[in-house]
């Protein structure tokens, strides 16, 4: 019993660093980021790159706890990591952004006009016959 | 950490002296309103001036100043111009306001008239529909106080929340509709002027050219006029303003309280002066990139750009404007809805023989209660604001063809509208959890126009219009 209780209460000590997405495939170029540390680290860096070596890494300051929304992404494969200097404090996290094919938004978007058009259409003509035997 | 644009106790002076005035305010218009036709409508009568206020300030709500950021944020360009076309709702229903008043003169509630044109089932599923909206929208407005007063000066997202829902069932509870859209009307004044003085420091503070290269760089869809999830979106928010304001006693209400020829002019101005709104509270989001803040969560982005761009001075003006349309919102919202629960739930189905004395006091008890329990829906802040609101769209988007045809074509039948807001709702839904938020309103009302005409196509009705103004059940 006391072994788990001692087990139970040292669990966050020994928790890893965590770096988390709230959607590993993103079809609006969007997503969360959030993370958190075991210990404070004393400069934390999450570093987002487009290959696992993080070659050529956008570098931003970030909060010893916190999120981040990311937007605006082209298709293509990103990946994610949180550093202290030189020392990696997470795994790289890969987010695959795949935006909704063009036909798919072509369809929704000629499918709300002509909807838009029937509504203007029926208002106009209804206003019209106002006072009329029917209405 | 981050610097925050206001400190706590200045957000929190800026939010009491507001929120006594406005309380105060609907003190003294309430000790105006004698009977239910008062505290409900506003006597009925109310002018071309402070009927475009209340339609206008009602619609830019902390949605108009705070999601549409967000969506810009999320979906650029498109998302922006998208949000705008919200205005068509209030440019649409002008021609329907008028037909509303002269359809039922003495009609206190869209549900009235979804009873006595289709039946019983079909107002039933319309009152599901419509209260559920007016929860999630509740919800999103208290939501968005929290958000807001949490991002501008670091006040704790419970506490600025509190506040303003307090505020708002304070004034809305003492005065009524009357106090709802005196408020509306000044809330407007200040909603303007501030939108313009926000207008003119983002243009004098930030250039161009350094936002543009800074988001085509790091944020290239946003200013992609092929970003499909966005194209898809224009539409749908479209006809998502759309089912909102056709169907939602918000507007209805209004109408009933506009006089005779007042509410489609009020509408239509009301439309207009809307549009621009949008395009420049989103517009500031996209200076995210190129100030380098790091947003957390989407829905703070308005806020948090216009802290950090604008400086102390800019936040204030932000601040008492998004304030000004959440309360103008809050209270609109709370006082239809209470007067949706009043007539329809209580009247309609608890106590059909109330009095109006009887209903008068229901409708403060209901007021008192709509405030606890979106108080405590609001409490976890489950979702982000756009996400939420979405979801609602699913279900206003179904109501659209039973309004528009019950309204104008004797033909359309009460089986038909059914159907169609069941069919449209569920569609809606599948769309919004198998696609996205971008297409629920747009699947949502091409389903359910397919099924009105359909259905109504074999089952034709006759309706007598002239039946709707004969009878005065409510009164």
């Amino acid at each position: 019993m006391w072994l788990l209780i001692l087990a139970t209460s040292v669990a966050p000590c020994v928790s890893a660093n965590s770096l988390e997405v709230d959607t590993p495939l993103s079809r609006e170029g969007y997503f969360v980021l959030s993370w958190s540390f075991s210990s404070s680290p004393s400069s934390p860096v999450l570093q987002q790159a487009s290959s696992p070596d993080f070659r050529n890494s956008i570098d931003r300051e970030i909060e010893s706890e916190g999120s981040l929304t990311i937007t605006g992404q082209e298709d293509g494969q990103y990946y994610f990591r949180l550093v202290d200097g030189p020392n990696s404090l997470t795994e790289p996290l890969l987010v695959t952004v795949e935006h909704h094919q063009l036909s798919r938004a072509g369809f929704f978007f000629s499918l709300g006009l002509i909807l838009f058009t029937v509504l203007v259409v029926l208002i106009l003509q209804g206003s019209k016959r106002e006072g009329t035997a029917d209405v | 950490m981050f610097d925050y644009a206001l400190s706590p106790t200045l957000a929190l002076i800026i939010l009491a002296i507001f929120g006594v005035a406005w309380i105060i305010f609907g003190y003294l218009l309430g000790r105006k309103n004698k009977d239910l036709d008062d505290y409900m409508l506003a006597g009925r009568n109310v002018g071309l001036a402070f009927a475009t206020a209340t339609a206008m300030a009602t619609w830019v709500t902390s949605n108009t100043t705070m999601t549409a950021p967000q969506v810009t944020y999320q979906l650029g360009i498109w998302g922006m111009v998208g949000y705008s076309l919200g205005a068509v709702g209030l440019l649409l229903f002008a021609p329907m306001a008028k037909r509303i008043k002269q359809l039922l003169p003495h009609g206190f509630t869209s549900g009235d008239f979804i009873r006595r044109r289709y039946g019983n089932f079909a107002w039933r599923v319309f009152l599901i529909i419509s209260l559920f909206y007016a929860f999630g929208w509740l919800i999103s407005l208290g939501m968005a106080g929290g958000i807001l007063v949490n991002a501008l000066s670091g006040v704790p997202y419970l506490i600025g929340m509190s506040v303003i829902m307090f505020v708002c069932v304070s004034y809305t509870l003492l005065g009524g509709l009357r106090a709802v859209i005196a408020t509306d009307f000044v809330q407007t004044i200040i909603i303007l002027v501030g939108i313009i003085i926000i207008a003119y420091l983002v243009i004098t503070n930030i250039g161009f050219e350094s936002l543009h290269s800074t988001v085509e760089a790091e944020n290239p869809m946003l200013l992609s006029l092929l970003f499909p999830a966005a194209i898809m979106f224009l539409f749908n928010n479209l006809l998502f303003g759309v089912g909102e304001i056709f169907h939602s006693n918000v507007w209805w209400s209004r109408a009933f309280a506009f006089g005779p020829t007042i509410g489609a002019k009020a509408y239509f101005i009301a439309g207009l002066f809307w549009l621009p709104i949008p395009i420049v509270a989103g517009f500031i989001a996209l200076a995210a990139p190129a100030l380098g803040i790091n947003v957390p969560a989407a829905d703070m982005v308005g806020p948090m750009v216009a802290g950090r761009i604008l400086g102390t001075t800019g936040a204030i003006v932000v601040f008492i404007v998004v304030f000004s349309a959440l309360a103008s919102s809050l209270d609109s919202l709370l006082a239809a809805t209470a007067d949706l629960i009043t007539q329809d739930i209580y009247r309609g189905h608890i106590n059909p023989g109330a009095t109006d004395q009887q209903c008068l006091k229901a409708g403060r008890f209901i007021i008192l209660g709509l405030g606890v329990v979106t108080w405590l829906i609001c409490v976890p802040r489950l979702t982000t604001l756009a996400s939420l609101l979405y979801f609602t769209g699913a279900f206003v988007a179904s109501a659209i063809w039973p309004i528009v045809f019950g309204l104008y074509h004797s033909w359309a039948s009460g089986r038909a509208a059914t159907l169609a807001m069941i069919a449209g709702s569920s569609l809606g839904l599948l769309a919004y959890f198998q696609i996205g938020f971008y297409v629920a309103a747009l699947a949502s009302c091409a389903v359910s126009l397919a099924t009105m005409v359909t259905v109504s196509y074999f089952e034709r009705d006759t309706f007598d219009f002239k039946s709707l103004s004969k009878l005065r059940e409510a009164s």
